[in-house]
């Protein structure tokens, strides 16, 4: 660590003029008067114009803020269940009838920040600290890489000891990782961050070692709640320092960003609405909006009053609904639940539109290795406060939630083809909304899920596993656009290359 | 039949413009569609990264990936018009153009 002491280090970290010329006017983006104003002038929306703002997404139409406003206002239940339809709908429009899957990997917990909802908070004194070394990282993605997955999230504190190098470092660790299955070796394919906001140069770092996503969550868009959950005197304190972090991203050439923000922090709608403004201000300086949306839910966490008391914590029913609201306001992105919702809600949102989710999910930082630890001494591998963010709702196998979908109907896709053959930023963006990209989802899918069953699946899951996937085939032959060119007879000889056991092959 | 040192020679008078990288490199694939039918586009190389940067943003599936450069790489779908030798030749010649001014 070059610098002398934590307090030089984090006085260095908040460059405001990189920020200054996405400001407008010296304004940002979030104009709460005007999201305010929108939610009150679209109460009690007609029926009908609603029915225009569904088909408008049907079309993969992003919203404009007052028809986000208007659909947040929608009381009436028939409705609700037209918009829960439309939103699986522009899914599958969009993606397919796949679900992508990852693995989150908590590298470190130590924190200069204070926010006021985080088991990783620097006050708390119950949280156990620890920074993974390269040996360790490589261990953890051994177990992950072992149950199936191929893409991970890792996951940073915001401390000196986890600057952008050893992001960097650790990113080059995991992709190093190589485990034999079978005849031939299984590694991550594509890694996704979520880290603190960095400087243009420090963005720059993690560019050069090849990350997939890189994600922010704003936490909450609403100015006072901002300030009073995150102190002033920490970097996390500066809101436009996190607001624009992704615009630094994509300045430093990163064009797959992922924004989120907490929900249970403040209103729920109004949340919705800073999300959609986030995208569209991405979209207005850039031409690319944000690769993937994220809405935890505030959970329990160690030493947290807020994570249990907060006045805006969100129901069931009200999570379906944002969830739905999002999928229609910004159809072309891709959506994650992850294993903090329980395996009934996360059932009821990718039922309206979720794309990505994880599972067999720790949390702890080094939770893998101990989790497989504990299990071959016949115990549970329990969840543990004290070394985690937050406590998870659903801790299921990777191998259950597979085949739990298939029986569903729906196929898991393990599919990293996108950034690896240039479709990604603006191209990727064009695909999406054009709903081309769904439709080598749909190929990618059937040639991973192969992949999973015969190096990973039990026996229960291949069985199920093998129907769907002779479906998949079947609809992928009936289907006009793969006769286009030599696609289908390209994508037939991978699909037989996979079966006589060749791995990694994509299109 | 197309002519193979013309083209390769308009790839590299291409390359004189006083124009940033990128735009050169989509000029040089406008030129070879409108002459080839040759429908490709270029990568950036970050680590597994394959960044687009130039080319036919609406091609969706393109069968053949080359790595030219250290830093960049290209997808196309050859076509009936292009043979393998002219190809070749063509990917050469950008090879060549990359790794000269790749630094820059
Ligand atoms: S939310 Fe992030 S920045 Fe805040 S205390 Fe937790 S780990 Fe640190």
């Amino acid at each position: 660590m070059p610098y002398q002491s934590i307090k030089a280090w984090k006085e260095q970290v908040i460059k405001p003029e990189e920020n200054e010329k996405y400001l407008v006017n010296g304004n940002d983006f979030i104009d709460e008067e005007t999201i305010f104003q929108h939610l009150q002038n679209q109460k009690n929306p007609d029926p009908q114009y609603i029915r225009e703002i569904i088909q408008k997404s049907l079309a993969i139409e992003r919203l404009e803020p007052q028809e986000t406003a208007a659909l947040l206002n929608v009381s009436d239940e028939d409705l609700w269940q037209e918009m829960y339809q439309a939103g699986l709908e522009v899914k599958r429009r969009v993606y397919d009838n796949r679900i992508v899957f990852f693995a989150p990997l908590y590298c470190s917990n130590l924190c200069v920040n204070n926010c006021a909802y985080c088991g990783f908070r620097n006050e708390n004194r119950s949280e156990k600290r620890r920074i993974l070394s390269l040996e360790e990282i490589q261990q953890e993605t051994t177990v992950v890489i072992n149950e199936g997955h191929k893409r991970m999230i890792v996951v940073y504190g915001e401390h000196p000891q986890s600057d952008a190098d050893y992001i960097a470092a650790t990113i080059r660790a995991i992709y190093d990782v190589r485990v034999p299955v079978n005849s031939h070796y299984s590694s991550i394919r594509r890694v996704n961050v979520n880290a603190a906001p960095l400087s243009v140069a420090d963005y720059q770092k993690l560019k050069e070692v090849g990350i997939g996503t890189f994600q922010v969550f704003q936490e909450t868009y609403h100015k006072p709640t901002y300030a009073a959950v995150h102190p002033v005197n920490t970097i996390k304190g500066n809101f436009q320092w996190r607001l624009y972090a992704l615009h630094r991203a994509m300045e430093a050439g990163i064009d797959d960003v992922a924004i989120g923000a907490l929900f249970g922090l403040y209103d729920w709608r109004f949340e919705v609405m800073g999300l959609l403004y986030h995208a569209i201000d991405l979209e207005r300086q850039f031409g690319i909006g944000p690769h993937t949306i994220s809405f935890p839910r505030l959970m329990p966490a160690s030493g947290s009053w807020l994570s249990t008391h907060s006045r805006w914590k969100v129901s069931d029913a009200d999570f379906k609904k944002l969830v739905t609201v999002l999928r229609l306001s910004v159809p072309y992105t891709g959506m994650i639940v992850t294993a903090r919702e329980s395996a009934e809600i996360r059932r009821e949102v990718i039922g309206v539109g979720c794309t990505q989710t994880d599972a067999s999910t720790r949390i702890g930082v080094g939770g893998y290795t101990e989790a497989l630890q504990a299990l071959t001494h016949l115990q549970h591998g329990e969840q543990d406060e004290t070394k985690q963010q937050f406590m998870l709702g659903d801790t299921r196998s990777l191998d259950e939630v597979v085949r739990e979908l298939a029986q569903r109907g729906m196929i898991t896709s393990f599919c990293t083809a996108g950034y690896r053959c240039g479709r990604t930023g603006d191209k990727i963006m064009g695909l999406l909304k054009g709903c081309v990209e769904g439709k080598f989802c749909k190929l990618n899918a059937v040639l991973t899920f192969r992949e999973y069953l015969d190096d990973y699946a039990s026996p229960a899951t291949r069985a199920i596993g093998e129907q769907l996937i002779a479906a998949e085939l079947d609809a992928i032959e009936r289907e006009p656009f793969f006769h286009k060119g030599k696609l289908l007879e390209n994508f037939e000889k991978m699909y037989q290359r996979v079966t006589n056991g060749e791995r990694d092959i994509y299109l | 039949m197309v002519n193979v040192t013309s083209i390769c020679d308009r790839l590299r008078q291409i390359n004189t413009a006083n124009e940033p990288l990128t735009q050169r490199l989509s000029a040089m694939l406008e030129l070879l569609q409108r002459e080839t039918g040759l429908r490709g586009y270029f990568c950036q190389i970050w680590g597994k990264r394959w960044s687009y940067v130039a080319g036919d943003i609406t091609l969706a599936f393109a069968p053949v990936r080359r790595q030219l450069s250290p830093r960049y790489g290209i997808f196309y779908e050859q076509n009936s018009n292009i043979d393998d030798k002219l190809m070749e030749e063509i990917l050469q010649t950008i090879k060549q153009i990359l790794m000269e001014t790749e630094n820059e």
